[in-house]
């Protein structure tokens, strides 16, 4: 912090001192001068003249809970949690004048700020996680419905109920938006009539794909975040992941049920979303290949193994990996 | 998804970057450029162009009730399910009836990838760790087991299927496939009542106790009248002892057992046996005929793999199926006869088929004096032998002759129960008892009034190409049926 000189030397802006107060007391210890950074407030003391100005005590913005003068006896008491997360307290004694005067207030600014910019953080780390745990919602449900529709075609009931089962178990979590018209397929699955249950199927998908196109579902609860360009995923991606799980999940009953041509089309097109989130998940921009060059065979492997990968990220990312 | 420019004239790609709408590529970065609602709803269109896919239409279902009813089903579809289209198979159990079932893996059918799927299997619980034993038991558990509409639904029995037949088979003197069978027809009516049904109801042998004979002839009373009417469409009558003595050899001449020679007599009731079957054969129809006449109970009389060259002529293989009936039959009070016939498509060639019908007629007549109806059912298969299966279904006897040993049993076993055990011991009571009996005394009452009267004989086409006879005072009310 102070060099040889006793001068202030800053490594970088945030420890630059925004205040200094000098003839500071500290209680139960010496006198010294007492720095506001926009990272610390940091205690020095000079045992003598001559000798080097010693940190005494810093302590990290982030971990004051509060900072008040206690006028009375013209004492900045400070709280603080320390390293060790346990509760500390101390009174530094301010000498009379302008520079004391002004350190409380810089000092509640910068705790303001950093309070805000910590919040903001949290909200950031919360709206990137908020989207993470939707994905892998609708990841989840998109391949049980994908595996309903497998069942239909299979006629193995059995497998239904077991889907159907845990599609209400997500329900009752609330990991399904409300709006998709989740019970009236689980009402439909014991009729047992095939066609009925496909069709409340593809009202649930219909339902889910519409809940995802809606722009403004996001913003209402996380207002501003939804426009910021944070890196990482984002909810158009979810709707990626959303077409993703259902067209690759589809593959297997379409290769008893289609043609070679309408599966070759489905690869297709699961090529060129697989491409997109493979930018997604690298969270960073990569060189474009030409994917619409790959045959069929090299798709197929390239999509599954963004299957895989997807997977992956997706349950490690919600902590279930 | 799509920007929303111009007017709706462009689509970004992932990186932000404006294209045209309908772009693939992103002409910028060349991204993939995906419009989210146009995907999405070319899915959508894919799939509900998959109805066909899930709608598995059954034309026929097979259910197994009780320890042998599901052995002898399971069998039957060991044998000829890879045949049968549009079909499918339950089978009902308790108290451990599944240690007798032949193993139920999926087979693979000759030439074919995909899996022959095993049977369903329903549990009736509460009868898992002990016998059921008796009709009142057996009806008590399956009345009050809910999953059974369940099982059923999944086996495809619903009301939009018009064209549906139940083919059951039970043992009725067990306790399981006495008790649970006549309600678990009676579900499944409810489920579809357009769905006919044949019940193939095994009645007890001799030796085997009064109680089994009971239970035989209550389970019989349900079948026959059920709600003001009967429940079952046509009950083929097998005797266990003579299904027992019972001899017949496949097309290489090797003789089966007996629960084969059961399940050939379903292929050739079900057209399983034949190629190409289901146009040649509708036990539907036979149902359907025996409930416009009124007549239910039927004896079948089979004669499994005859040679041409050995007997001769189909006449005396017709003989030699009359000579085994699976119950006793008396021929003077044969009503309805539906002679069902496989042939093998050579032997076709060399008979003409009207050569063949007229034999079939007139043997008819001449064994059935009191005969007011009659469906012959030519079906030709691609065998290479010169065998012929026979399988006749004459009805018109009564149950005291057709069940007189499961009467017989039921009036001991009745004489000798105290009126109060039979709610404690047996899960019925004597009214129960009482109704049994009158139930099967309608049905024969009824014969005896039907049975009376100058009848005509009528030949039609039905609806399958099919060429029947039927003699009536008017015309058969199946023929006017859409």
């Amino acid at each position: 912090m102070s060099d040889d000189n006793g001068s202030t030397t800053c490594v970088d802006d945030r420890q630059r001192p925004v205040a200094v107060v000098k003839n500071v007391r500290l209680e139960g210890g010496g006198k010294g001068q007492l720095l506001l950074t926009e990272r610390a407030l940091v205690f020095e003391a000079r045992r003598g003249f001559f000798s080097k100005p010693r940190t005494e005590l810093e302590i990290d913005l982030s971990a004051i809970s509060s900072a008040v003068m206690d006028e009375e006896s013209k004492a900045l008491v400070v709280e603080w949690l320390d390293e060790n997360q346990e509760y500390s307290a101390i009174r530094m004694y301010l000498p009379k004048g302008k520079a004391a005067e002004d350190l409380c207030p810089a000092l509640n600014e910068s705790l303001e700020r950093i309070r805000a910019g910590e919040e903001l953080a949290r909200r950031r780390a919360a709206y990137v996680d908020f989207l993470w745990g939707t994905a892998y919602d609708v990841w989840c449900v998109t391949g049980l419905l994908a595996g309903i529709i497998d069942g239909l075609t299979r006629e193995d009931w059995q497998a239904i109920d077991g889907l159907v089962q845990d599609i209400e178990s997500m329900a009752m979590d609330g990991s399904i938006v409300p709006g998709v018209p989740m019970q009236a397929l689980s009402d439909a699955v014991p009729s047992r009539d095939g066609p009925l249950v496909l069709r409340r199927l593809l009202d649930v998908l219909r339902g889910l794909g519409s809940t995802l196109n809606n722009e403004l579902l996001p913003a209402e609860e996380w207002g501003e975040l939804v426009l910021e360009d944070l890196p990482g995923l984002k909810w158009r991606d979810i709707r990626y992941i959303y077409l993703f799980e259902v067209r690759s999940r589809l593959l297997h009953p379409m290769r008893r049920l289609c043609s070679q041509e309408e599966v070759d089309g489905a690869v297709r097109r699961l090529g060129k979303i697989s491409q997109l989130l493979g930018e997604t998940l690298s969270e960073e921009q990569q060189d474009v290949v030409s994917w619409d060059k790959l045959d069929t065979a090299e798709l197929e492997s390239e999509v599954d193994n963004m299957a895989v990968n997807l997977e992956r990220a997706l349950e490690s990312r919600v902590g279930v990996a | 998804m799509a920007s929303q420019d111009l007017g709706g004239q462009t689509v970004a790609c992932p990186r932000g970057h404006e294209n045209r709408c309908g772009a693939e590529w992103c002409a910028t970065c060349g991204m993939p450029v995906v419009d989210f609602d146009v995907e999405l709803e070319d899915v959508l269109e894919m799939l509900s162009g998959w109805e066909k896919h899930v709608s598995f239409t059954k034309e026929k279902v097979f259910i197994g009730v009780g320890d042998q009813g599901c052995r002898l089903v399971a069998c039957f579809h060991q044998a000829w399910a890879r045949q049968l289209k549009a079909s499918d198979f339950l089978l009902i159990e308790s108290s451990g009836d599944g240690h007798a079932l032949p193993s139920l893996e999926s087979v693979s059918p000759p030439g074919g990838d995909s899996r022959l799927r095993p049977p369903s299997r329903h549990h009736i619980p509460g009868s898992l760790n002990k016998q059921v034993g008796y009709f009142g038991l057996g009806e008590r558990l399956a009345t009050a087991d809910p999953g059974i509409n369940d099982s059923l639904l999944k086996t495809g029995i619903r009301d939009s299927s018009r064209k549906q037949v139940m083919l059951m088979v039970a043992a009725l003197g067990g306790g399981t496939g006495g008790g649970a069978s006549p309600h678990t027809l009676e579900r499944a009516r409810a489920l579809n009542p357009n769905c006919r049904s044949l019940v193939m109801a095994v009645m007890p042998a001799g030796d085997e106790p009064d109680s089994a004979h009971f239970n035989a002839f209550c389970s019989l009373s349900r079948f026959i009248k059920s709600d003001g009417g009967p429940l079952a469409d046509m009950i083929l009558l097998v005797d266990h002892e003579r299904l027992m003595r019972l001899r017949g050899v496949d097309n290489k001449g090797e003789e089966v057992s007996n629960d084969e020679l059961v399940s050939h007599m379903l292929a050739v009731l079900t057209g399983g046996i034949a190629d190409g079957g289901l146009k040649q054969s509708d036990p539907g129809y036979l149902a359907r005929m025996s409930r416009s006449m009124g007549i239910h109970a039927f004896v079948p009389c089979l004669a499994v793999g005859r040679s041409l060259e050995i007997f001769g002529n189909v006449t005396n293989i017709l003989e030699s199926a009359l000579a085994c009936p699976l119950a006793p039959i008396d021929c003077d009070s044969i009503a309805l006869s539906f002679v069902l016939v496989q042939a093998p498509a050579r032997i076709a060639q060399s008979i003409p088929e009207e050569k063949l019908r007229a034999e079939l007629n007139r043997w008819n007549k001449d064994k059935f004096a009191n005969l007011r109806g009659g469906v012959i059912q030519v079906m030709h298969s691609e065998r290479g032998s010169d065998r012929i299966d026979v399988c006749l279904l004459l009805g018109g006897t009564k149950l005291e002759v057709a069940a007189k040993r499961a009467k017989d049993g039921f009036d001991r076993f009745r004489s000798v129960v105290e009126s109060e055990s039979w709610e404690k011991e047996f899960a019925s009571s004597n009214g129960a008892v009482r109704e049994a009996d009158q139930a099967v005394r309608w049905y024969d009452g009824k014969l005896d009034d039907t049975g009376s009267g100058t009848e005509g004989v009528y030949l039609w086409t039905d609806q399958n190409g099919q060429d029947s006879e039927v003699r009536a005072e008017k015309e058969p009310p199946g023929r006017s049926e859409p």
